[in-house]
């Protein structure tokens, strides 16, 4: 059986219901690197964001049963990601970040095996390391940020999500999610105002 | 609406930006914009950071991240649950609810029992098909009873209106008669079994996993 990709995340949610392990695999395909950007850009470890990231799947796959069709599954899962990500934050204080491999990394071949691989876009040699440049600089500043304005600012501006889905994701009143936003924006132009970033 | 003379808000910027005014705040914005260096820097501004943040990169989980995933996933197709289970879904979980379903399956039988008592009780005046077999099938204890009843609830003041209401339907013709009974044994239960399930119905309850 092939799952077409004009098949929306409900109808794989119910192909899924059925014991289809394509539709589990298919639903892991399209979040997998969402999930997993939005948790390690959060705790910045490699090693705790593939745990973070697992362990949210795990839970939604194997609580399809209860997923009420009423709400977009995308929300769902951001939302148990985010969940289980603050509490892990909460539990453990992760200050420092770094692109090029877990900061638990002793030898070489550590940091080789938990250096973070990005998707790859079309730039010359000079553009991606003044790209690389700049995004390591937005990413220590988006380290810096509360968690919860972090949540809010990735999934608006990184995942695109509206205000409105946003204020589902992290249950708080949608207010509350412009405000986060507003003040995760004002600080991240404080913090990146030595830069020269184009529209 | 923003004061010519003073700059635009942060917030207004922002919102200008995405597109989020009113429409009469948006063109109001906009006029501002176009004569305010100021402005127009911060809002250039806003969208280089908005730029620059959309264009940040996707991570990537290891490649064994599926498989890890999967093989702590239950896969199976849900087992057919044994008739009784499914049945007891559909009982009320509370002495609340037991009230409710009660009442409302009792509702419509005793519309009915009402329904065909007064169809008994009228006299034959029509000669349509189903409604003279009806009435004259009827058993005349019941006509009684029904003639009884009717004769208290418009003597005893309680309702000189339902005199009326019963005169207007005494008018009707027998068929006319039939298709409200048909009706009213389609709608009612119906309308009964949506109350079960409005009561059975979690209030306030959301169905995420966590």
């Amino acid at each position: 059986m092939t799952l077409a990709l004009t098949q929306t995340d409900h109808d794989l949610v119910a192909l899924a219901r059925t014991g289809s392990e394509k539709a589990y695999r298919e639903l892991l395909d399209r979040y997998q690197r969402p999930v997993f950007s939005l948790v390690y850009r959060m705790v910045r470890d490699r090693e705790l964001a593939e745990d973070l990231a697992q362990e949210t799947f795990i839970k939604v796959f194997n609580n399809l049963q209860h997923f009420n069709p009423k709400y977009k599954f995308s929300s769902w899962i951001f939302k148990i990601a985010s969940n289980l990500t603050i509490d892990a934050l909460r539990k453990k204080e992760l200050d420092t970040i770094s692109v090029d491999g877990s900061r638990n990394a002793v030898t070489t071949d550590e940091v080789e095996a938990t250096r973070i691989t990005v998707e790859s876009r079309d730039e010359n040699p000079e553009e991606l390391l003044e790209a690389k440049e700049l995004g390591a600089e937005i990413e220590e500043a988006i380290g810096r940020l509360r968690a919860e304005y972090r949540t809010a600012i990735l999934l608006r501006h990184v995942e695109g999500r509206p205000y409105e889905e946003i204020a589902e994701i992290m249950g708080i009143p949608l207010g509350t999610v412009k405000t986060y936003i507003h003040r995760a924006r004002a600080e991240l132009r404080e913090s990146l105002a030595h830069l020269r970033m184009e529209a | 609406m923003p004061n010519p003379s003073q700059h635009l808000s942060e917030w207004t910027i922002e919102q200008f930006a995405e597109g989020a005014l009113p429409a009469a705040e948006q063109e109001s914005a906009a006029a501002h914009l176009a004569g305010c260096a100021h402005c127009a820097a911060e809002l250039e501004a806003y969208r280089a950071l908005a730029h620059a943040l959309s264009s940040l990169p996707r991570f990537e989980p290891s490649p064994s991240f599926a498989d890890a995933v999967m093989a702590r996933v239950r896969v199976t197709p849900p087992e057919p649950r044994p008739l009784a289970e499914r049945l007891a879904e559909w009982l009320p979980s509370t002495t609340r609810g037991w009230l409710l379903a009660v009442g409302a399956l009792a509702a419509p039988v005793l519309s009915l029992i009402a329904a065909v008592a007064f169809i008994l009780w009228r006299p034959v005046a029509s000669d349509d098909g189903l409604g003279r077999v009806i009435l004259l099938r009827g058993h005349s204890t019941l006509r009684v009873w029904a003639e009884e009843a009717l004769h208290r609830a418009v003597t005893s003041g309680l309702a000189s209106h339902v005199a009326s209401l019963y005169q207007s339907v005494i008018d009707v013709p027998a068929h006319s008669l039939v298709i409200a009974l048909v009706v009213l044994a389609i709608t009612v239960p119906i309308s009964g079994w949506a109350l079960v399930r409005l009561v059975r119905t979690p209030m306030g309850k959301r169905t995420y996993a966590n």
